[in-house]
């Protein structure tokens, strides 16, 4: 198979996207309603063990910082807020997702999590996205790989060796193994889950800037992911052996960061590393 | 992509500026102090001698990714444990 292979036949035939799952479903839909009611919400999450297990532990968290424990996902919404409750069901969901994934994927995804909510830090008056959506969209945006790995475990490994023997990207040994890259899997993954159009734009474009929208959120999100996915493998976090292509410079253009910028950055990265090790015993759990 | 080399306790690696000076950034400790343990080296016309610069000196004529190549790597040589630590030969 080769670059011209059909990427919605590869999709359809060949990788099962794994549907929206049901409580991200409901939770979704009742917090659309301006007036949902937040013991219903919390009802919902608490009826599925796995994700309140998962929420109430990110709750409880050093990330949100809560000065007294949380045991129960009402007394979570009624602390954290909606936006924040969301996010949180997002990331436990994405969590269950990882956990099919091998785990060098699923170390750099949290990494790239922890970088983008440290570059939010540093950058809060100049981004449009909040904290906890930083967090999950650079928890998910390599969600591809998972996904192709998952489904075509023998092309998945050419892919890597490809990587490796021949010092190609990760990306484009995938369109040239498999005709589709981890970009466009995980872009396809996110709409169908109906997660924001600025997410699955920006995932499949932290590749390629080219493949956003006009958008100018869009266009600054996928450059934000390219640049988090850099810092976490200069940073040792990497998923595949091999080399890394550094992004070029229209990606920190459009991510907003010049060389004076990174030191502060960087610092702010290094601070939160530790809690990585954390996340990822919330993963496993 | 930078590659590291060790020379006694210091991490060595090849850069080129934007100005296309060549010259070796060398890792010496970790980022406190005024030199923030990092260290570039430049060959002065005719080989004979070298002129030094800091990373704060040459922030202008690197690109954010050499910055970052270069801050994570004596984060991981140097730090205190919050990264990977880092192979070099």
């Amino acid at each position: 198979m080769n670059d011209s292979g059909d990427i919605d036949y590869l999709l359809d035939e060949l990788v099962t996207l794994p549907s929206m799952p049901v409580t991200l479903v409901r939770v979704t839909q009742l917090l659309e309603d301006p007036s949902y009611d937040v013991h219903e919400v919390a009802k919902v999450i608490s009826a599925d063990p796995g994700i309140t297990l998962k929420t109430l532990r990110l709750a409880n968290s050093a990330y949100y910082g809560l000065r007294q424990p949380v045991a129960t996902v009402d007394h979570a919404m009624v602390l954290l807020g909606e936006r924040v409750i969301r996010n949180l069901v997002l990331t436990a969901t994405a969590f269950d997702a990882l956990q099919q994934g091998a785990a060098r994927f699923v170390r750099h995804s949290v990494s790239c999590a922890v970088c983008m909510r440290a570059m939010r830090a540093v950058r809060a008056p100049s981004v449009t996205i909040q904290p906890e959506e930083a967090f999950v969209y650079g928890l998910i945006h390599d969600i591809g790989k998972v996904i192709l790995e998952q489904f075509l475990p023998e092309e998945y490994g050419a892919v890597e060796r490809m990587a490796l023997e021949e010092g190609v990207p990760v990306f484009q040994a995938e369109r040239d193994v498999i005709g589709l890259d981890h970009a466009r899997a995980g872009a396809r993954l996110a709409e169908k889950w109906k997660l924001p159009p600025v997410l699955a734009g920006a995932i499949a474009g932290h590749h390629d800037l080219s493949r956003c929208s006009a958008d100018t959120d869009e266009r600054n999100l996928a450059a934000w992911l390219a640049v988090a996915d850099y810092i976490s493998i200069m940073s040792g976090f990497g998923a595949e052996p091999g080399e890394s292509v550094p992004p070029d410079p229209e990606v920190w253009g459009a991510a907003g960061f010049t060389s004076a910028d990174m030191p502060e950055i960087l610092e702010s990265f290094f601070e939160a590393a530790p809690g990585i090790g954390e996340l990822l015993g919330m993963v496993d759990s | 992509m930078i590659k590291w080399q060790r020379q006694g306790p210091a991490l060595v690696g090849t850069i080129q500026l934007a100005n296309s000076r060549r010259g070796k950034v060398v890792l010496t400790s970790s980022a406190s102090g005024a030199s923030r343990g990092v260290m570039a080296v430049f060959p002065v016309a005719g080989g004979q001698s070298v002129t030094t610069a800091t990373l704060d000196d040459c922030m202008n004529e690197l690109t954010p990714a050499q910055v970052t190549a270069i801050l994570c790597a004596q984060e991981r040589a140097f730090g205190s444990g919050r990264l990977p630590p880092l192979e070099a030969p």
